[in-house]
């Protein structure tokens, strides 16, 4: 049997490697846009102000990008070093979303990032900006083909087994493509990029808008910031609904957890928002709950029930017994590729295979599992509910408080009134972290939400992982904990210093803070 | 391309080099020498052992 210091361990550097990638990532996605939106304006009015705006934006856009740049890459490598079983089982239909993903999306991407910093002298203002919309296209091709990959292991759809290879097989490409849980997941993903780059502009905006410096070009950043933001965390909070409905509808145990929801409620089921959860006891001591929401949200109906834990897990304990008959038809049909019987069997039971392969964590042979074990893998059916609870809501509730800042922030704007309200601007700075907190809080709530399974119903995690050496896991878990803190850290650096300059760094002399060596060359 | 543009591409520049030479390191001293070899019969030993292994032996 694995390890399970060996599955927590690549478990745990996936996640530390994910997470930190994800602090690059948003700003990249959101922050692409606010650039294609600042130079239409000067390629639509000619002035030269909102072109300097795209450069000074885009110069930290350009810091967040090369420090981000390859922080993914170890991601891809880890599922052939770390998950070299998964890599094999799924391997068929999980690598053709990330193989498009990098000959289509990032390689536009990259090319696109070079000619938009080195083409400004180069190209006419109608090329460059399509240069600009074309890297921003790339950026969110390459968002949709990894939540492709990411949606198909959340909803496995368009494939199925192969018992003489021994992996699941692609049998419907467009079926993952346009699979509804990625579709959900992108469209409520890039949304919370496009809030976090608003957020980073509205932030240092604000910033200088406090110290009363550069107040044109901030006063112009603000504006573009408090309205994209407001329509993109509108976005979040509809998409994530939509979201919402595909969990309920493909991963009952994920949604039950994150709801508290021990019991089946008669529907249509309220919406806890907050409760005292005991999970010894399996039940929440007490809970406030507000009527219909939940049955609303997760089946867009007031007639559908959503199941509880307690009877999810009555569910999972028939598929585990019903997957012990898989594995035994597998096994038979292993032996004997010609074996009629047995190829019956498995074709009648095979949608519960992985719950059988849930018992290969405590025992070897499956038919000697007890029903002690039994049970214990039908308690693993289900993630654990008080962190999946709060991990939500506290996303959710940052959502909300990030709503209500770029909806005042807006307001504002409108009655060209920013400025005069210190509060707002103190407000926006110190909101600058939430939404990077919101979006590690959302995929905790995908990703741990998931488990069990590395691909849900189908493969469990403890299945997935390479047989490496701890020592080696250990060596490499503190390698990239080490080499990615010390990224975060030139990226602060380099992102405080330079917003720190201002558009003066550009040393066009139309600013604040020029840098000396324009500062030296206009005196002389 | 002002100073401090100048002087932002030099440290970004290095910074990528570095990244890429540690990332080349941390591949080289932990990963190198593991290798995990998967083929279908390796996959059928992990998810269906013992039986499958008694299986092929009373064949055999």
């Amino acid at each position: 049997m694995i390890s399970e210091q060996l599955v927590d361990l690549s478990r745990l550097q996936f996640a530390a490697t994910a997470m930190y990638h994800f602090l690059f990532v948003p700003l990249t996605i959101g922050m692409v846009w606010i650039l294609v939106i600042m130079e239409s304006v000067y390629v639509m009015t000619g002035k030269v102000i909102w072109k300097d705006m795209t450069r000074f934006w885009g110069k930290l856009f350009g810091i967040n990008f090369a420090l981000g740049v390859t922080t993914g890459i170890t991601l891809e490598f880890q599922f052939g070093t770390n998950w070299a079983y998964y890599s094999h089982y799924v391997g068929d239909i999980f690598g053709a979303p990330l193989a498009i993903e990098g000959l289509m999306a990032f390689f536009l991407e990259s090319t696109m990032i070079g000619l938009f910093f080195f083409g400004w002298d180069r190209l006419s203002k109608t090329q460059h900006l399509m240069v600009t919309l074309l890297m921003a296209v790339g950026t969110n091709l390459s968002a949709l083909w990894i939540l492709i990959a990411n949606g198909w292991m959340q909803n496995p759809v368009g494939s199925e087994f192969s018992y003489l290879t021994m992996r699941m097989e692609m049998t419907d490409f467009w079926a993952v493509v346009f699979n509804p849980d990625a579709q959900a997941k992108f469209v409520h993903t890039v949304s919370a990029g496009y809030a976090t780059g608003a957020m980073f502009v509205l932030s240092i905006s604000s910033w200088y808008l406090l110290k009363k410096r550069d107040v044109e070009f901030a006063k112009r950043s603000f504006r573009v910031a408090a309205a994209f933001g407001l329509a993109s965390v509108m976005s979040v909070i509809v998409l994530g609904d939509e979201s919402g409905y595909t969990v309920g509808e493909a991963q009952q145990t994920k949604m039950a957890a994150l709801e508290a929801m021990w019991e089946t409620k008669p529907a249509p089921a309220g919406l806890t928002l907050i409760a005292s959860i005991n999970e010894a006891e399996q039940k929440n001591n007490w809970e406030v709950e507000i009527p219909w929401v939940m049955g609303l949200i997760g089946t867009r109906s007031i007639s559908k029930e959503i199941p509880g834990i307690h009877d999810i897990k009555a569910k999972n304990r028939e598929r585990i017994l019903r997957g012990i008959v898989a594995v035994n038809a597998l096994d038979a049909l292993r032996a004997n590729r010609d074996d009629a019987v047995a190829k019956l069997v498995f074709e009648r039971h095979k949608a519960d295979l992985g719950f059988g392969l849930l018992l290969k964590k405590y025992v070897v042979d499956v038919n000697t599992a007890s029903s002690e074990i039994i049970e214990r893998a039908v308690n693993d059916t289900v993630p654990r509910v008080t962190p999946m609870f709060w991990a939500f809501r506290a996303m959710v509730g940052l959502g909300f408080a990030m709503l209500l800042l770029f909806g005042l922030a807006f307001w504002s704007t409108l009655k060209s009134a920013c400025i005069q309200k210190p509060w707002l601007l103190k407000a926006a700075l110190w909101m600058l972290p939430a939404p990077w907190i919101a979006c590690e809080l959302g995929w905790f709530v995908a990703e741990y939400g998931r488990q069990p399974w590395t691909i849900y119903g189908v493969l469990p995690t403890h299945l997935s992982v390479s047989t490496l050496s701890v020592n080696s896991l250990y060596g490499s878990l503190a390698g990239f904990i080490g080499f990615y803190t010390v990224l975060l850290v030139v990226e602060m650096y380099l992102m405080v210093k330079f917003a720190r300059m201002g558009p003066g760094s550009l040393g066009t002399g139309r600013y604040d803070q020029e840098p000396s060596d324009h500062a030296a060359s206009a005196h002389a | 391309m002002n100073f401090s543009d100048k002087t932002l591409v030099k440290k970004l520049t290095v910074v990528l080099v570095l990244k890429l030479a540690v990332l080349m390191a941390l591949w080289w001293v932990f990963v190198r020498e593991q290798h995990v070899a998967v083929d279908e019969n390796s996959v059928a030993a992990q998810f269906l052992a013992p039986v499958s292994t008694k299986a092929q032996e009373s064949k055999q």
